[in-house]
């Protein structure tokens, strides 16, 4: 970390932002498209003020809003609970890795949408497919880099503690879990990403609420104004939530950097 | 630092200009580009025979790309992009485009809805009537015209929409959800349809609601700009859907077989999807386009607005005069 505050990359990162902002007041004040193609500031403001006010079919904007964290958090807690310690044990473990390994490297590269029928079908339409789906979408990833994290560890740090008198478990939560925490994080970061990635289409079958289902029904009745700002909202919680996971990072892991 | 900032004003002239020449490639073909891409949902109607004869290379004269959509809305999407040329989609989709300013002209009709789209309840659900529905979920895919039809008949019947649990499921996964049991009712359309009368009993369907007033139908729509820079293909086109219309009024047989073959489908299933439309021949085009397809995508358009799902509604005139027979008339001169 350098100086903080006015940095030439800072100062870059406004001024696309900016510049973005003022190439979309540009081309819908010019009048060249139609508010279907891009619809202006102003009418996305509006559009903002009036599912805040009134709500968007039946739900108010904070409703549709809670939905989609509640499905994606519980989801990620899941992923939490589940993705982490076996991405550790199979890292550390190579028979554990063996009978885990085939089915996470044959799924994780299927497209979402591929096998969400078949969830449903398995599931019904209730939150329980669609907490599936996000929470498989999720779980690669944090899964591969837990293995990743601790086969990156030096050995010396194991034959150290083995040399120690360390047994088994003692090295694999005093020296494994914490040298690999970083590995961890990187993962659970990447898996809220694609988890997020993954809710317009797990709120596609069904749903009556969410973000992503907001974001399609306004699409099916061509509300672009509502899409948009549909997806700033998401694109705004993202960054939020990403922060979020960030900041506790810089919490549990702060020898980060200096290892 | 000089460097640093020559650097940057580099990759930002690269940038511009990238979106710039992307801008260029989406705006649309150029007006003497001899070609015609046409947007199609395979729905069981003339189009089908056309694209199984192969009417539309040998005889529109142009290129021609055909595209299969899986509903109006990526229809309109694509119309609206200037994706494609000439589409097809229900009147639902078609008044959305109108409402939304999408500049198109709606010039042909290729069937009018009958038994094609029908709300069927699971036989041991206990529902009878519309008015049964209370408190039971249906499914239906939003913004469709089985949508329309589902909510006005509901209306009809003084059922409350916020009585019945509505729920947004695309056709396959309505058949999902009915074998698991956990919908009550679906409005739904073939092939799926078929699936559901083999455990289901019909409550209603888009013929009783048309008689009532409710008309659902399919039409095709065409870019108002290539319409004028290519009027010629529109008028092609429309005289080989004439010509489909009339094999399926006049020989039923081969117009099932060729959908039958088309679809891959037996033909009996064909036989009896085409007797669930209505086609209509050149004179009863004129009429219906002169006089009855603008208030029908008004209606729909305004219900929509009462749905809250569109904010306004143009008044009866802008759908007049996106409604047009002209092609028609010259086509069957």
């Amino acid at each position: 970390m350098k100086k903080k505050g006015f940095t030439i990359e800072r100062v870059l990162t406004i001024a696309t932002v900016v510049l973005i902002f003022l190439a979309w007041f540009g081309l819908t004040a010019t009048g060249a498209f139609s508010e279907t193609i891009i619809p202006s500031p102003k009418s996305v403001l509006e559009s903002l003020v009036d599912v805040s006010q009134n709500g968007y079919k039946g739900h108010t904007l904070l409703q549709h809003l809670g939905t989609s964290l509640k499905r994606l958090i519980i989801a990620y807690g899941l992923v939490i609970v589940t993705a982490v310690p076996l991405g550790l044990l199979s890292g550390y473990n190579s028979k554990v890795q063996a009978i885990l390994d085939p089915i996470i490297e044959f799924y994780r590269p299927l497209p979402p949408l591929a096998y969400y029928t078949i969830l449903v079908l398995w599931m019904g339409i209730d939150e329980g497919s669609k907490l599936a789906l996000l929470f498989l979408a999720g779980f690669a990833p944090v899964y591969i880099a837990c293995v990743a994290g601790v086969k990156r560890i030096k050995e010396d740090y194991i034959y150290g503690a083995e040399t120690l008198g360390a047994n088994k478990w003692q090295i694999f939560f005093y020296v494994i879990i914490p040298a690999a925490l970083t590995d961890v994080f990187t993962g659970l970061r990447t898996a809220l990403g694609v988890e997020y990635t993954t809710l317009v289409a797990a709120e596609m079958v069904a749903a009556t609420a969410g973000m992503g289902w907001l974001v399609l029904d306004a699409s099916n009745y061509l509300r672009s104004d509502i899409v948009f700002m549909g997806v700033i909202i998401m694109g705004i919680t993202g960054i939020l939530l990403d922060r979020l996971i960030q900041f506790i990072e810089k919490r549990i892991v702060h020898w980060k950097g200096r290892t | 630092m000089k460097q640093n900032f020559r650097k940057f004003s580099a990759l930002f002239l690269v940038l511009v200009l990238a979106v710039l020449s992307f801008a260029a490639c989406s705006g649309g073909k150029n007006k003497d580009d001899n070609s015609v891409t046409i947007g199609t949902l395979d729905l069981v109607n003339g189009d089908l025979i056309a694209q199984y004869e192969d009417w539309y290379a040998k005889e529109l004269g142009v290129d021609v790309k055909i595209i299969r959509f899986d509903s109006g809305k990526d229809i309109n999407s694509a119309i609206a992009s200037g994706g494609i040329d000439i589409g097809q989609e229900g009147t639902s989709p078609a008044a959305l485009a109108i409402a939304n300013d999408i500049d198109v002209e709606v010039f042909w009709v290729a069937d009018v809805i009958g038994s094609a789209e029908t709300l069927v309840a699971k036989k041991d659900s206990g529902i009878k009537t519309i008015k049964d529905l209370k408190g039971k979920k249906v499914a239906t895919p939003f913004a469709s015209t089985a949508h329309y039809s589902l909510l006005n008949a509901l209306k009809q019947n003084g059922v409350a929409e916020t009585d019945v649990e509505l729920l947004d499921l695309q056709p396959d996964d309505i058949f999902a959800t009915w074998q698991r049991n956990d919908i009550d009712a679906a409005y739904v359309w073939y092939p799926v349809l078929d699936n559901l009368l083999a455990d289901g009993v019909v409550v209603t369907d888009s013929a009783q609601l048309a008689e009532q007033g409710v008309i659902t139908a399919d039409v095709n729509v065409v870019r108002r700009a290539y319409a004028e820079a290519h009027p010629e293909v529109v008028q092609k086109f429309v005289e080989l859907q004439l010509r489909a219309n009339d094999i399926i009024n006049k020989q039923p047989d081969i117009a099932a077989q060729d959908i039958s073959k088309k679809l891959e489908i037996e033909e009996a299933d064909a036989a009896k999807q085409l007797k669930s439309f209505s086609y209509l021949d050149a004179a009863q085009q004129i009429e219906q386009l002169d006089n009855v397809f603008a208030q029908v995508l008004k209606d729909t358009a305004d219900f929509l607005v009462e749905q809250k799902s569109i904010k306004s509604a143009p008044d009866l005139e802008t759908f007049q005069s996106k409604v047009t027979s002209e092609f028609v008339k010259a086509a069957s001169k």
